[in-house]
């Protein structure tokens, strides 16, 4: 994504080991995150103590599920190294995703992928109560 | 036809779904008859379905038999998650009855948010619904 992808957010840099935010938070006033360059990972605490964790790459977007259900943070957003990100405010974000075709497609990329990998950890841990009986 | 009277009908098709009108449809709509595979479980196909009339089965493969998942109808998206982040599709959609949507390649998607990027915002608070909802279905595992 080029900055006209991002316009409306602001742009900030996080040390390694930054934690963004973390399960059962209130939302900040730029809850909408991009990772522009660095590594992350996204842990999904479903609230039974296993996380589920997510790496996200450059051009990821997150933080948008909470953001649009107005609920508490359901995830822990750790940086792994010095990154680059943008955040927005829900106005800015809906807008920058209304213009940017390219932002609004990495957005729901992004979503349908945490929504698979949440489908197949449901899916073997279904198989393995039923092994277990 | 110019690109502005294509972003207004497009605007108001999905604005509304009453505003959707012959030119769309003659565009994008397609009509399958009862019992038509929509979606075939396995396969690679990025196409997004949406429905405009009558009603699919969402059915899964077990053992030598298909499950009926769930039964959606018109206003249902369907077949996003293989459309955006290519995957394999994880269901069979069958037509129950005769059922008319409209179809959208990864091409022409461009061109309908260009047109209508509300229609994006639903996709995505669709999603995060989901999601959480399975969250929470993981949380009671």
């Amino acid at each position: 994504m080029t900055e006209a992808d991002l316009q409306y957010g602001q742009v900030f840099r996080a040390d390694s080991r930054t934690v963004l935010y973390s399960p059962g938070e209130p939302l900040s006033r730029q809850p909408i995150y991009c990772l522009v360059a660095g590594l992350m990972r996204l842990e999904i605490d479903p609230g039974n103590g296993a996380r589920i964790p997510i790496y996200l790459l450059p051009d990821s977007v997150f933080g948008v599920v909470e953001t649009l259900l107005d609920c508490p943070r359901l995830a822990r957003a750790y940086c792994l190294e010095h990154s680059i990100l943008y955040r927005w405010d829900r106005e800015g974000f809906d807008i920058a995703s209304g213009v940017s075709w390219e932002l609004a497609r990495h957005t729901i990329t992004g979503m349908t992928q945490v929504l698979r990998i949440l489908n197949a950890e449901f899916s073997d841990r279904l198989k393995a109560r039923e092994v277990r009986g | 036809m110019s690109d502005q009277s294509y972003a207004e009908i497009m605007r108001i098709a999905f604005e509304a779904e009453e505003g959707i009108n012959a030119e769309v449809i003659a565009r994008f709509g397609r009509k399958y008859a009862d019992k038509t595979v929509l979606i075939k479980e396995g396969e690679v196909q990025q196409e997004i379905f949406w429905i405009l009339s009558g009603e699919v089965y969402i059915t899964r493969k077990m053992g030598d038999k298909y499950k009926v998942l769930a039964t959606l109808g018109k206003g249902e998206l369907i077949g996003e998650m293989s459309f955006f982040d290519k995957s394999v599709r994880s269901a069979t959609v069958i037509a129950k009855g005769p059922v008319e949507a409209l179809v959208f390649s990864k091409e022409n998607f461009q061109e309908i948010f260009a047109a209508s990027p509300q229609w994006t915002k639903r996709l995505l608070l669709s999603l995060s619904s989901r999601i959480r909802v399975m969250i929470e279905r993981l949380a009671g595992l």
